[in-house]
């Protein structure tokens, strides 16, 4: 007994002599009571969470009760002791015997390179000094980033950018996705396939975004910057996609009058003189001409496909509607559609369709034989 | 009759003494030139000064004016109830043609003013024509008038034309009743369009009571009794006013084609019921008269089949389109008119006129 206590003197001497130069991970304390755990120097990446096991070591012959306390690195950093799910303070250890008490300490994102220093103390049992090698710059913020931000297109091409959206923030995030497209273009945000304005991104985590770019029908030729935004209250990511207009398509089908009517006895023909315009600054190729019409009506179109149409050219058709006998007369509607590969213009004529007047003519002259007759009816009776 | 022999003996006095100045006293007289021209329009103003004060034209008249009074009621009463169904949920009314509504149509307690005048307006035809020649035959007065220098056919033509000229006068001052009352209840003025729609639609109004005129006056010709050819004359009217619709709709039951899903035989079947009906003149009255009216008539056949109403816009026709449209219908009227006077004319000349006969 006596001796014991007197290991303990000198263990406890030696531990106060020791003290200050203790960078071991056991530290020895009084009468063979050690505080221990494997790895004592980590690397980690900021957000990370390293998980210590931390053994208390009682080789004396009596229980040995310590208080557990540590200094925190730093306010950003999550330190948490727990044993058996609980947290904990206080530990007890039998004789002979050990006890685990878990440690784990998170490295918050907003952190810098480097070294970090971590004690824990645990009253006899000593302290325990453990070292934090955080190996990257840690950001506090949202990354947007794109594949291929410059794409090149026509005027009615679609431009369909791939995002990714980077949630480098402690917390989960809900972002409000905008893009700032000019006057008259739509952009459409869409995750696994569906459209969408907002997306919540979990802590670390990153989402894949479709951003599908329509220009409008009177972009010109040349390169358009849209910004592109993903944002909430306390965080936000932008990045520019470019979109390079080469060249707009354009067809414009109408009569060379620009009269949209037409009247046409019913059965009979009318010619229509129709102008195919290209008004897009590319060249537009295969244009055939189609057209809708009543039951038993007929358009023929010469010539009935054109090859090429260059920028700002025009090529008249001849349209010959060719009307049915028993159709009514009154308003009909032909629809005429000129489409080349790239674009296709309609024009919807209104068609009068008028009652020959030939059997007007006849009924004219019925009247006329009629009173014809009455007239011979006079000079046969009449006047003697 | 005496007044019209003393008048006719005017123009004809003056035409033996040159230029008498006693015919200057008749302002009338003036405008005549020629013997049988002159004599003529003495006849028709006197034909039609009687009628105008006989008694029987006036309870005719009052008659076909409460009529349409009574249609015009109507039509206003269904245009005021659309207008604020309307308004009530909303919706602009159809304002197109509005004017022209006003003769088509009714709220449902009276015809329409059309079905009034197609229904009505025979009538005053064979009241100012059943009596004409037979009863100055009766009466003795034919053969004086004869005695006079007129010719012999002036006495049916002044006969016709005054009738003619009264029934214009009636119908259009019922036509222009109807626009000037719509004027002031509705307070929608006609489109210039619609203005002489209306107004060939009368002239046609007035040609069909044109045509009972000269049946009546047919009737007259042959029948020696006033109330025979009065009731001749009722007779036909009622048959193709009454019954002609009856007797198509009977024979239309007996021919319909056996098998329903025949549609080629069912259109042809129909088709030949409108012939049948169409040789009614009331058809053609109506057929035509409802066409001018209603512009959004595009076809006066019974069918009109899928081919012809495809692609076609709901758009009314233009006025000459309309009128070309029922143009064999006006000739059909305007040629029975004709021939129902010539049958007239033939029927009298060939009949002997004696004193007393």
């Amino acid at each position: 007994m006596f001796k014991t206590v007197r290991n303990k003197m000198a263990a406890l001497a030696l531990a106060l002599c020791l003290g200050t130069l203790a960078v071991s991970a056991s530290a020895f304390a009084a009468g063979g009571v050690k505080l221990y755990t494997p790895y004592t120097s980590l690397s980690a990446a900021p957000g990370e969470t390293l998980s210590y096991d931390v053994e208390l070591i009682n080789d004396g012959d009596s229980i040995q009760t310590a208080d557990l306390s540590y200094e925190p690195i730093g306010t950003n950093w999550t330190t948490d002791l727990s044993a058996g799910g609980h947290p904990i303070r206080q530990v007890s250890v039998k004789p002979g015997e050990s006890q685990n008490v878990n440690l784990t300490i998170q490295v918050p994102y907003e952190v810098n390179k480097g070294d970090y220093a971590f004690r824990l103390n645990a009253g006899t049992f000593g302290a325990l000094n453990l070292k934090i090698n955080v190996t990257e710059q840690g950001t506090y913020k949202t990354e947007l980033t794109a594949e291929q931000p410059n794409m090149q297109g026509n005027s009615d091409s679609t431009f369909t950018y791939n995002l990714t959206l980077s949630n480098r923030t402690a917390s989960k995030q809900q972002y409000a996705l905008s893009a700032d497209a000019p006057d008259g273009w739509t952009a459409q945000f869409a995750v696994s396939g569906s459209n969408v304005t907002s997306v919540d991104i979990d802590p670390n985590g990153s989402q894949a975004i479709t951003l599908t770019l329509t220009p409008s029908d009177k972009a010109t030729a040349q390169t358009y910057d849209i910004p592109i935004q993903a944002s909430n209250s306390s965080t936000n990511a932008k990045a520019t996609m470019q979109a390079v207009i080469t060249g707009t398509y354009g067809l414009n089908l109408t009569t060379s009058d620009q009269r949209l009517s037409a009247d046409v006895t019913a059965g009979g023909k009318k010619n229509l003189e129709m102008v195919v315009q290209n008004t897009g600054s590319s060249e537009l190729s295969n244009v055939s001409l189609t057209s809708t019409a009543p039951t038993d009506w007929e358009v023929t179109f010469e010539p009935k496909t054109i090859a090429s149409i260059k920028p700002g050219e025009s090529v008249p058709v001849t349209a010959t509607i060719q009307s049915s006998g028993k159709s009514l007369s009154g308003d009909y509607v032909v629809g005429m559609t000129a489409q080349s590969s790239e674009k296709s213009a309609d024009a919807a004529i209104r068609v009068t369709v008028k009652t020959s007047v030939f059997w007007g003519w006849i009924g004219v002259v019925i009247i006329a034989a009629v009173l014809a007759g009455i007239y011979g009816l006079f000079r046969k009776y009449g006047r003697r | 009759m005496s007044g019209l022999l003393e008048r006719l003996r005017l123009p004809l006095a003056r035409l033996r003494s040159g230029d008498g100045p006693a015919a200057r006293t008749s302002g009338f007289a003036d405008r005549e030139r020629g013997p049988g021209g002159s004599a003529f329009w003495v006849m028709v103003q006197k034909e039609f000064g009687d009628h105008i004060r006989s008694w029987r034209f006036i309870i005719l008249l009052a008659i076909v004016t409460l009529a349409c009074i009574g249609s015009i009621y109507a039509s206003i009463t269904a245009l005021k109830d659309a207008q604020e169904a309307a308004t009530g949920s909303g919706t602009e009314i159809d304002s197109s043609f509005l004017f022209l509504k006003m003769f088509t149509v009714s709220d449902g307690s009276l015809p329409n003013f059309l079905t009034f005048l197609s229904f009505l307006a025979p009538l005053i035809g064979i009241a100012i024509g059943f009596d004409s020649i037979n009863s100055e035959r009766n009466k003795g007065t034919l053969s004086r008038v004869m005695s006079q220098p007129v010719y012999r056919d002036d006495f049916l033509n002044a006969k016709f034309v005054a009738g003619l000229l009264l029934i214009a006068v009636v119908v259009f001052s019922l036509g222009f009743l109807v626009m000037g009352m719509g004027l002031l209840t509705i307070g929608y003025p006609p489109t210039p369009e619609e203005f002489w729609r209306v107004v060939v639609a009368l002239v046609i109004t007035t040609v069909y009571v044109g045509l009972w005129l000269n049946l009546s006056l047919l009737f007259s010709v042959r029948f020696k009794q006033a109330a025979t050819s009065a009731l001749s004359g009722i007779a036909v009217w009622i048959f193709f006013l009454v019954f002609y619709g009856m007797i198509v709709n009977l024979v239309s039951n007996a021919t319909a084609p056996g098998d329903a899903a025949d549609a080629a035989a069912y259109v042809s079947q129909q088709n030949w019921m409108m012939l049948l009906q169409r040789l009614s003149p009331a058809y053609l009255f109506q057929e035509a008269a409802s066409t001018l009216l209603l512009p959004d008539v595009r076809t006066l056949n019974p069918f009109v089949t899928q081919d012809q109403a495809y692609l076609a816009l709901n758009a009314p026709l233009s006025f000459g389109q309309s009128l070309l449209l029922v143009w064999p219908q006006v000739v059909a009227i305007v040629a029975e008119t004709a021939v129902s006077f010539a049958a007239s004319y033939v029927a009298f000349m060939r009949q002997e006129i004696r004193s007393r006969s």
